[in-house]
């Protein structure tokens, strides 16, 4: 068990490409790390270079409070779960597990014990003859998982273990992750590119774009307190409602115009946020999570907290109803938006807008919006978030 | 033969080095392992070439009592006034034996897939 320190680490290719730029981050001593971010973000890369099977072109990393940039892999004391498990095909589940015990020349029945202990841990006691190619998908990840855990590293690595599982052994797997980890309390690394992952497994989570950390906090900061429009957007399913809103004066106090729609800035807020102030005749993008809504005819909100919009489509899941709507209005597009547009992509129904904004609410089921109703929304105003249209930066202090 | 060492994955390798293998050990426990396959066939093919060539072997041995199979057999042919045709035949199917009886033994290795369930997908 160890504390991993990036300092400063950077990652430049041959070919120019700039991987990794200035990325710093303490993990503490068994603290489970989660890097999450869009493919090609160079999470991988950064869990290679702890992992020593990148170089590191700038910057140091420490490990346990030892500078390792110019120690071997086997040197690290770490371990590592890859994407493709990268079982040894030729050898026993057992012998799997042991060969890295088998290296340290340990002793056969300090080997023995700990396989054991491992398998039985894993449930895999009764598949220790096997070999890698008879087993499942979830057993070879479990395989994988076991290779690591006997080693007893300072830090685990993981890269991706779960996205060669089907969605249901996914979730499964993920909380014996979670479930095993902690009970080792070993200091953990995980890359994934599945924000729910994320906010699931990590006691913190480190979001990356474009090699650049954007935000580095626990699941809930991360969802309650988005550092930026790119964060708000990734970081949640559906991701944050953004729309272009013109602040204005009114009285003492501000108001947001949009879509035909006001809202009122509520005291509190604007107290909170005085840099609001500043934004007065300006536009900025406001953000609303889509359990921040609800249907007004439920529960009739104060004069200057609804919107009006007309329903696209609804998903009636049970516990809830997804409204999809639309209303007339600017919607913002930055780099950010698109990215996780393109991210968000594959598998998500897409229903392009004729005019306007789409956003996403849910709704209690009690709700009775059919699609094509014109309706209107109560927005939680205390909740709504606030960017910078220029920046993409949050508007706080 | 570099096709073959292409096929296995690069993953284990930068596995192994993580559970602690160096250089040597990688390519001795790992590497050397899996492509056994394409090994057994480069020593059957140099094997079989070896035991079957005439030209180099009827000129450097020259002593009756050293010759090779292959010289040998061919010397049965060689006087166009005594062919011994037949005795050749035979002798040709005897020749093959030693040959069927290395491939029963290495057959077993000749397999593909060796490296399945290493890697998914």
């Amino acid at each position: 068990m160890a504390t991993v320190e990036l300092d400063n680490l950077n990652k430049v290719y041959e070919n120019g490409f700039h991987a990794v730029q200035d990325l710093s981050i303490d993990v503490d001593d068994g603290e489970f790390l989660v890097m999450v971010g869009p493919s090609g973000c160079g999470k991988s890369t950064a869990l290679r270079m702890v992992a020593g099977l990148e170089d590191i072109s700038t910057g140091e990393l420490r490990i346990g409070g030892r500078r390792v940039n110019d120690v071997d892999p086997q040197g690290r004391d770490i371990a590592m779960v890859f994407q493709s498990y990268a079982l040894y095909p030729h050898m026993s589940v057992a012998d799997n597990m042991a060969y890295g015990l088998k290296l340290r020349r340990m002793p056969k029945d300090q080997i023995n014990a700990r396989v054991n202990k491992a398998a039985e841990m894993l449930e895999l006691t009764h598949l220790l003859d096997r070999k890698p190619k008879q087993l499942s998908g979830g057993q070879r990840q479990r395989v994988a998982m076991g290779r690591s855990i006997v080693r007893e590293p300072q830090v685990f690595l993981m890269d991706e273990p779960l996205s060669n599982l089907d969605a249901k052994l996914r979730v499964q797997m993920r909380a014996e992750i979670s479930a095993v980890v902690r009970a080792l309390n070993t200091t953990t690394m995980y890359v994934t590119h599945d924000q729910i992952e994320a906010m699931t497994m990590g006691d913190r989570m480190a979001i990356l774009k474009a090699g650049k950390l954007q935000q580095l906090g626990t699941p809930s900061e991360c969802y309650d307190t988005p550092d930026n429009i790119f964060v708000a957007q990734f970081v949640g399913s559906p991701p944050m409602n953004l729309v272009t809103a013109k602040v204005n004066r009114a009285g003492d106090g501000l108001e947001l115009e949009f879509g035909g729609s006001t809202l009122q800035i509520p005291a509190s807020v604007v107290a909170e946020r005085p840099a609001l102030q500043q934004y007065a005749g300006r536009t900025v993008a406001l953000g609303v999570r889509s359990e921040d809504m609800e249907d007004a005819s439920l529960r009739p909100g104060a004069p200057g907290s609804s919107i009006k919009g007309t329903v696209n489509l609804t998903e009636a899941l049970g516990s809830e109803i997804v409204v999809h709507f639309t209303f007339p209005g600017e919607p913002v597009v930055t780099e950010d938006t698109k990215l996780v547009a393109e991210d968000h992509k594959e598998g998500e129904l897409h229903i392009v807008a004729d005019k306007g904004v789409r956003w996403v609410a849910s709704f209690a089921p009690r709700s009775r919006v059919r699609m094509g109703d014109d309706i209107e929304i109560v927005v939680d105003v205390e909740r709504v978030h606030y960017f910078d249209p220029e920046t993409s930066q949050a508007i706080r202090a | 033969m570099k096709g073959y060492f292409d096929t296995i994955p690069i993953d284990l390798d930068e596995s192994a080095r993580i559970d602690g293998a160096g250089h040597f050990r990688v390519f001795a426990d790992l590497i050397m392992r899996l492509a056994l396959p394409i090994l057994v066939v480069v020593f059957f093919v140099s094997f079989q070439s070896t035991f079957n060539e005439l030209p180099i072997a009827q000129v450097t041995l020259s002593d009756q009592q050293n010759t090779t199979a292959a010289v040998g057999l061919n010397s049965l042919v060689a006087n166009p006034l005594i062919q011994e045709w037949g005795l050749m035949a035979a002798g040709g199917v005897m020749m093959s034996i030693p040959l069927f009886t290395l491939f029963l033994l290495t057959q077993k290795s000749l397999v593909t897939g060796l490296t399945a369930g290493a890697v998914k997908g």
